[in-house]
Parts: C-alpha cells; structure tokens; sequence
C-alpha cells in the first residue's frame, strides 16, 4: 500500500500563504517548526513537509484509519535530501520526495519505496472531470504496456473509502495505485502487491 | 447558539475563497464535506480554521481540529468553543 503527494509550487505560492500567522502551528510539530525557522529554504522545507505527511495520510486511509485533519500529529523525520520516514498513528512509513522548480512530490510506503514507479503529468485541463481522465488514461496506458493486456479491457474503481484499484476484466489486480493532482501537474504512482 | 441556518450562511461565506466545485458549493449544506464536495485543497483547510478563529474569535486547538471535515462538525466544534468562552 501506497500514498502519493504532488505539490505544484508557482500554484502554492498563489493560493498558500505559508507565513500567515498561526498557519505553521496547525500544521507542524514544534520540532518541525524549529527546523522550518532554521531553514535555509523554507519554503522547500514546508512543501516537502507537507507533502510526506500527506502521502503518509493516504497510507492510513489504506490501513483503515479514520479521516481526520490533524496534520501536526504526523511526524515526520528527514533522513537524506530525498529520504525520509513518517510515523501517523501506530504505522510507520518509509518516504521518498523529489524536488524541482516546478513541484515537489512525495511517496510513502510501509517498504520498499524503490519497487514504486511514478509518473508526473502536465495537466492542460481546467475542469476535474477532464484532469481525473487524463490521470487514469495515462495510468492504463502504461499498466496495459507493461502487462501487454488490452486496455479497454483495464479500469479504474474507487472503494468507499476513496482509494483507487485498478481491475482487469472487472477482477482487481494486485497492484497499488496512487494518484495525486494539484495545479498544472497530476501524479501517479504503482507498486505491484 | 447562534441560529443554525445564520451560522451555515457565516461558513458559506468563509468558505468562499477556497472552493474549487461550485455546484457542491451551491447546494451547501450541514451534510457538505470540505475536501470531497467542495474540493478544498488541505492546505486552504489550514486557512478555513484560521478564518474561523479570526472571525469567531475563538481558539481552535488541535485536538478540535480533527474533526473539522464538513460543516456540522466545524459548527459543532465553533458551538463548543462558543460556550466554553
């Protein structure tokens, strides 16, 4: 099980005002703000924050944790510029974030963080519908190229919790899929069960 | 308490900004999710508790925060913070 998070920053800078006051103490622990206040590049270091605990969210989704909204109380620990771990809850995660100008992005998985395969889209759309095809259209493109099945025999379903399967001939494969958009950018990720 | 439906009217308005589905937006209600109907990215969520703090004058703590995903947990939650001032 996989949890993915992609943050396009031009869109941030335009609808997040990280600084206002108070912002930082909903969302990170004290430690992380310390290291946030301490930063170099702050605004990097929020968005890559933010990211992990995200994608750490979408993992306990999976493992049949509640929704909530409480940010602050997933932590996360830096290991190396890409590396790093998250505990929400009782779970532990592994993490792997890539940076450049344009997005951040992170994934999160229980283990084995190098069989995960990611994908990053432009997306040109502007209404959800259209940016949610694209996404699940480059999705099966690749699934069907890499498995040789056709692809209008491969689809995409979503449980009631909200996470996306992939199926083929409405059987469910043994696959995990991530799938994340912000801004002018769409993200997916697929690690095989 | 405030009159529920005045209190809907106050988040509508707060809301506002940070709606991306103007059809959920439209027909809101107590029963409206911030992130699954209205589409509010997480990170605005953030800037929705803070609107209310500011304009409720009121301190919304972590543990509150939690639950704040749709309107009638957030009207609870400002209800509850209302009567402990």
């Amino acid at each position: 099980m996989l949890g993915n998070d992609i943050i396009d920053l031009e869109e941030t800078k335009r609808t997040t005002n990280w600084q206002r006051p108070g912002f930082l103490d909903k969302v990170f622990s004290l430690t992380e703000q310390a290291e946030i206040k301490k930063s170099k590049k702050p605004f990097e270091l929020v968005w890559r924050l933010w990211s992990m605990k995200e994608s750490a969210y979408k993992v306990s989704i999976q493992y049949g944790y509640e929704r909530s909204f409480k940010p602050a109380s997933i932590l996360c620990n830096l290991l190396t510029k890409k590396k790093g771990w998250v505990t929400i809850g009782a779970l532990t995660l592994e993490t792997e974030t890539k940076m450049n100008e344009h997005y951040i992005f992170t994934v999160a998985s229980v283990k084995n963080i190098p069989s995960i395969s990611s994908t990053v889209l432009k997306i040109q759309q502007h209404n959800s519908k259209a940016q949610r095809n694209t996404i699940y259209n480059a999705i099966l493109k690749q699934v069907a190229a890499e498995t040789e099945w056709e692809k209008n025999q491969l689809d995409i379903g979503k449980t009631s919790e909200n996470i996306p399967y992939i199926s083929y001939k409405n059987k469910q494969l043994e696959k995990s899929v991530s799938i994340s958009h912000h801004g002018k950018y769409g993200l997916f990720s697929l690690q095989n069960m | 308490m405030r009159e529920k439906t005045e209190m809907i009217a106050e988040l509508k308005e707060l809301v506002k900004p940070y709606i991306q589905d103007q059809e959920a937006f439209d027909n809101l209600n107590e029963d409206t999710d911030f992130i699954n109907d209205l589409k509010i990215n997480s990170a605005n969520l953030v800037d929705v508790i803070l609107d209310i703090e500011e304009k409720f004058d009121l301190e919304i703590d972590n543990e509150s925060m939690d639950k704040m995903l749709n309107v009638k947990a957030a009207m609870e939650v400002i209800n509850t913070k209302i009567s402990e001032k």
